[in-house]
C-alpha cells in the first residue's frame, strides 16, 4: 500500500495532474460558494480574456524562470512599453507600427536586463528590482497625469476580431515548441538544474540567458498590445498586479519557482487562468481587494516553501 | 579478543526506503568499544544511509538502535554530537566562506559569548590549539574556501574531534586525503580506539580497511552480508562477499599496446591563474596519459584548463589536426573533449535534475528530427543505451541523479560524455568514491576507449591506478612536472612517489 503511494508520487503524470485538478476544483469551489454566478458564461468568458495578457507575459517568462532566475520588472516593462505602443499607434495610426514597437522594445528592454546582470556579473534579480524602478518611473514620466486613449473602433474591432486570443495562440505555439522541442529549452532547463555544471558541458550562460530574456521580452510586447486592445487607454495604473500575477501564475501552474527540471511552458497558461479565477471568484464573494492581495501573497508563499522542498537522498552538501 | 568487548552501539532489525528504492533492508549490526569496524560494500549497498541514520542526518523507515544500553533516535546531527557520535561526510561538509575557527565551533559559538557577542578570539584560540594537538597544520583564523580540499577534511576531522566522541564515524573519507592526511586520520582512529572508544569506517580501498580495522562488516544492497574479524581477512573473500561473484584480484590492464604518434591535444606553454607557468602537454590519439601528485601540486588545474574552463593567461591549448585552439568549454566539446571533474556533484552532474535530463544534455544535436526539432524517440533511446551500456541502476531514465549513489552518479556523468562520442576524454580522479564492482567496469571502459582510439587523460590520485591504466605518466609538484615515465618502463609507486613530494 504505502509502495503504491510511493510510486503514485514519484509518477510523472501525477504531479502533471495536479495543477489543473486544482483549478477545476477552486472554480467547482466558486460556483458553489456564488450559487452558480461565478460559472455563467458571461463571466468564464471574461475570466479567459483576462488571463489572457497575463498568460501571454508568464509564457515568455517560463523562458526565464526555467534558468532559475527571477524578473520582477515584467510588470512595468509591459506598462512602459504599452505606452510607447499606443502612442507609435496615435503618432502613425497604423497596427503594424503599433506592433513592431512593442515587440522590438519589449525584446529590447529584457535584452538589456540580461546584458547588465551578465555584464556587471550581478544576480538577475538584483537587476530587475532596479529595472522595475526605473521602467515604472519612465513610463510615469512619459505619461505625467495624463491618460493615453486609444480610438474605441481601433480596439473593438480588433477585439471582436478575437486579435488578443490568435496573439496568444500563436505566441503559445512558437513558445511550446521552442522550450519544449529544441535543445534551446531544454539548455535553459539545464542551466537551471547547475549552471556550473551546464557552462562545463558547452551552454553559455550569458548567451543563454541573453536568449531567454530576448523570449520573455517579446511575450512582454505582445503582453502589451493585448493590454492597449483590451483597456483601450493606458495610465500609470496600467498592468500594475501584472508581474504578480505572473509569478504567481508560473507557480501555480505546476513548475518549480527555481526552474531547473519541472520547467513547462503549459504551466504559464494553466496558471493565469487559476489566478484570474482566483481574483475574479474571491472578488464575486465579497472579498475586498485589500485581502485579496494578501491572500495571493500567502498563497505564492506557501507554493514557495513546497517547492524548495530538500530533495530525497542521500545526505550531501546540495542535499 | 573482540569477542567480551562492551557493545556501544546496536542497530536493530532497520529498514529505510527512498520512494520505491530500498536502501536499508532490515539491517542488524553492533559496534564494540574499542573496535574500529569497517564497514564495506559496492556503491548504494547502503553503507552512508546506515550511518547517517546513527547520526541523525536522517531517520529510518522502521527499525531501532540501542546506544550506551538506552534507545537511540537522533533529531539532528547535533543531538548526535552532543551524545558522542560525529560523522565525516563523504561529501565536501565545511562551509566556504568563514573562518576555520568558525566551522569547528559551528552550532556552539555559544560557549564562546559574553552576552549576546561571540568571543571571536578565543574561539580562534582554542579552535588553534585543537588543531596543534591533533598535529594539523593549519591557521585556525584562515577561511575556509582558501584550503585544498584535503584540508578542508581535516578541518571536518578537528571538528568531531573536538567532542572527544564515542563513536567516531568516518564516511570514505580518505579519498580526499593523501598520504600524509591518511597517516594523520590512521592515528586519530587509533588513538580513539585505544581510549575505550569506537571508530566507524567506511572506505572503498580493501588494503587500507585490511590495515587499519579490527572487524569489518559487509553490505550488498541494504543487506548484511556477513562480519569479519581480524584473523579472518582476505581481500578476495571480501571482495566475493561485497559483489557476490568472483571478483579477480587484478582489474587493470595488462598490456603494452602502442599508441599513435598524432597528437590531438596539446598545451603550448600555458599560465593560468594559479597553479600553472609555462605547462606544456601533448597527448596522443589512442594513448592514456596519466598525471599524479599530491592533491595542490596543479594536475586538476591541468585538466580544467585544458577542457577551456580554467582561464588561460598566456600560451594556448590547440586540439585536433587544425590546430583549434581551445578557448572555452563549448569549443573543447565541439572538437569533441569531454571532461569529468572531480568535483562530481558541483561540476559534472545536475543533482536536482533527472538521468535523462544529464546524459541527454550532450546529445541535443545529434538527437534532432529535423531543423532544430529535437526527436524524443530519438532522445530516449540515446539515454537508455548508455544506461545499459554501463548497466546503471536505476528504476528509470526520470530518476533523480540525487538519489543514485557515488558509482552510479559517475555512470551517469561518463555517459553524458560517451554520448556524446567525445573522442578526447579529460577524466580527473574518476573513480573517486566508487567502489571496486564500478571501479573495474571503468577501468575496462577506459581501456576500450583506447582501442578505439580515443584518447584519454587520467589525472589521478591514487599511483596504482596510473601505474595499472596509463601508457605514460607525468609526475607534478607545484605546477611543473617533475618526472615522466613510459608503460614500457614499469614503473613503481616508490620510484614515483619521491618526485611528487
Amino acid at each position: 500500500m504505502k509502495a503504491t503511494f510511493a510510486r503514485i508520487m514519484e509518477n510523472r503524470w501525477f504531479s502533471r495532474m495536479l495543477s489543473p485538478m486544482f483549478l477545476l476544483l477552486l472554480a467547482l469551489l466558486f460556483s458553489l460558494l456564488t450559487g452558480g454566478r461565478f460559472s455563467n458564461p458571461r463571466n468564464l468568458r471574461m475570466v479567459l480574456e483576462q488571463a489572457l495578457v497575463v498568460a501571454t507575459v508568464a509564457t515568455g517568462a517560463v523562458f526565464i524562470f526555467a534558468t532559475g532566475n527571477v524578473n520582477i520588472s515584467m510588470g512595468a516593462a509591459t506598462a512602459l512599453i504599452a505606452t510607447l505602443a499606443a502612442q507609435a499607434y496615435l503618432a502613425s495610426n497604423s497596427l503594424a507600427v503599433m506592433f513592431l514597437v512593442a515587440l522590438a522594445a519589449g525584446a529590447f528592454t529584457l535584452a538589456v536586463t540580461a546584458l547588465l546582470s551578465t555584464a556587471l556579473h550581478v544576480r538577475v534579480l538584483y537587476i530587475t528590482v532596479v529595472m522595475m524602478t526605473l521602467l515604472s518611473s519612465l513610463q510615469k514620466g512619459i505619461l505625467g497625469s495624463s491618460t493615453i486613449q486609444i480610438p474605441y473602433e481601433f480596439t473593438s474591432a480588433l477585439k471582436n476580431a478575437n486579435v488578443p486570443l490568435y496573439i496568444f495562440l500563436g505566441f503559445l505555439v512558437f513558445c511550446i515548441i521552442l522550450f519544449h522541442f529544441t535543445g534551446f529549452g531544454r539548455k535553459l532547463r539545464y542551466i537551471g538544474i547547475n549552471d556550473v555544471c551546464a557552462e562545463l558541458t558547452g551552454f553559455k550562460k550569458s548567451r543563454y540567458l541573453f536568449l531567454a530574456f530576448v523570449v520573455a521580452g517579446i511575450g512582454v510586447g505582445l503582453g502589451a498590445v493585448m493590454t492597449i486592445i483590451r483597456n483601450g487607454s493606458i495610465t500609470t495604473d496600467t498592468a500594475a498586479s501584472l508581474n504578480m500575477d505572473c509569478m504567481l501564475a508560473i507557480v501555480l501552474g505546476g513548475m518549480s519557482a527555481f526552474g531547473g527540471s519541472r520547467s513547462y511552458v503549459h504551466s504559464a497558461i494553466i496558471g493565469a487562468v487559476t489566478v484570474t479565477v482566483l481574483n475574479n471568484g474571491l472578488l464575486m464573494i465579497g472579498v475586498s481587494s485589500m485581502i485579496l492581495q494578501a491572500i495571493r501573497g500567502v498563497i505564492f508563499i506557501i507554493l514557495l516553501v513546497l517547492s524548495q522542498k530538500r530533495p530525497k537522498g542521500l545526505p550531501s552538501q546540495e542535499g | 579478543m573482540a569477542t567480551n568487548q562492551e557493545v556501544l552501539l546496536e542497530v536493530h532489525d532497520m529498514v529505510k526506503t527512498f520512494g520505491v528504492t530500498v536502501a536499508l533492508n532490515h539491517v542488524d549490526f553492533v559496534v564494540k568499544r574499542g573496535e574500529i569496524r569497517g564497514l564495506i560494500g559496492e556503491n548504494g549497498s547502503g553503507k552512508s544511509t546506515v550511518s547517517s541514520i546513527i547520526s541523525g542526518i536522517q531517520k529510518p523507515t522502521s527499525g531501532t538502535m540501542t546506544y550506551k544500553g538506552k534507545p537511540w533516535a537522533p533529531a539532528s546531527t547535533l543531538e548526535a554530537q552532543d551524545n558522542g557520535i560525529c560523522m565525516i561526510v563523504q561529501e565536501a561538509g565545511t562551509i566556504p566562506g568563514i573562518p576555520v575557527a568558525d566551522n569547528i565551533f559551528l552550532g556552539h559559538e555559544k560557549m564562546f559569548s559574553r552576552g549576546p557577542l561571540v568571543n571571536h578570539p578565543k574561539m580562534v584560540r582554542e579552535a588553534q590549539k585543537l588543531l596543534d594537538s591533533l598535529g594539523i597544520e593549519l591557521d585556525a583564523s584562515e577561511r575556509t574556501d582558501r584550503l585544498s580540499m584535503q584540508q578542508c577534511k581535516l578541518v571536518e576531522i578537528a571538528k568531531g574531534m573536538y567532542w572527544d566522541p564515542e563513536i567516531f564515524i568516518v564516511d570514505e573519507t580518505t579519498t580526499a586525503l593523501s598520504q600524509s592526511g591518511r597517516m594523520l586520520l590512521y592515528k586519530i582512529m587509533h588513538e580513539i580506539t585505544a581510549r575505550g572508544k569506537a571508530v566507524l569506517f567506511i572506505s572503498h580501498d580493501l588494503e587500507e580497511l585490511i590495515e587499519q580495522c579490527d572487524a569489518v562488516t559487509v553490505l550488498r544492497d541494504g543487506k548484511i552480508i556477513g562480519s569479519l574479524d581480524k584473523d579472518e581477512f582476505d581481500p578476495d573473500v571480501m571482495k566475493k562477499m561485497m559483489v557476490g561473484r568472483e571478483v579477480k584480484g587484478d582489474y587493470f590492464r595488462n598490456d603494452y599496446d602502442p599508441y599513435s604518434d598524432e597528437v590531438v591535444l596539446k598545451a603550448d606553454c600555458i599560465t593560468t591563474r594559479r597553479d600553472l607557468m609555462c605547462f606544456d602537454l601533448e597527448l596522443h590519439k589512442g594513448e592514456i596519459l596519466g598525471i599524479g601528485g599530491l592533491s595542490e601540486c596543479g594536475m586538476h588545474t591541468v585538466g580544467k584548463a585544458l577542457f577551456g574552463a580554467e582561464k588561460i593567461l598566456d600560451g594556448q591549448v590547440t586540439v585536433g589536426p587544425d590546430r583549434v585552439v581551445v578557448k572555452d568549454p563549448e569549443t573543447a566539446i565541439r572538437n569533441s573533449i569531454g571532461y569529468t571533474s572531480k568535483d562530481r556533484d558541483h561540476e559534472s552532474l545536475g543533482l536536482s535534475g533527472s538521468i535523462r535530463d544529464n546524459i541527454a544534455s550532450t546529445g541535443y544535436y545529434v538527437n534532432r528530427l529535423f531543423g532544430p526539432i529535437i526527436s524524443f524517440r530519438k532522445e530516449k533511446n540515446y539515454v537508455a543505451k548508455e544506461i545499459s551500456d554501463l548497466s546503471l541502476k536505476c528504476a528509470s531514465q526520470y530518476h533523480g541523479v540525487n538519489t543514485l549513489s557515488g558509482g552510479n552518479k559517475q555512470k551517469v556523468v561518463f555517459g553524458k560524455w560517451i554520448g556524446a562520442d567525445s573522442r578526447i576524454l579529460i577524466l580527473d580522479c574518476p573513480t573517486r568514491g566508487i567502489d571496486i564492482g564500478v571501479k573495474a567496469a571503468m577501468y575496462q571502459l577506459i581501456y576500450q576507449f583506447k582501442k578505439e582510439g580515443r584518447s584519454i587523460l587520467l589525472i589521478s590520485e591514487e599511483l596504482q591506478e596510473l601505474i595499472g591504466m596509463s601508457d605514460r605518466i607525468l609526475i607534478m609538484k607545484d605546477g611543473q612536472v617533475t618526472k615522466e615515465v613510459l608503460r614500457t618502463e614499469n614503473p613503481t609507486e616508490n620510484d614515483l612517489i619521491e618526485y611528487m613530494i
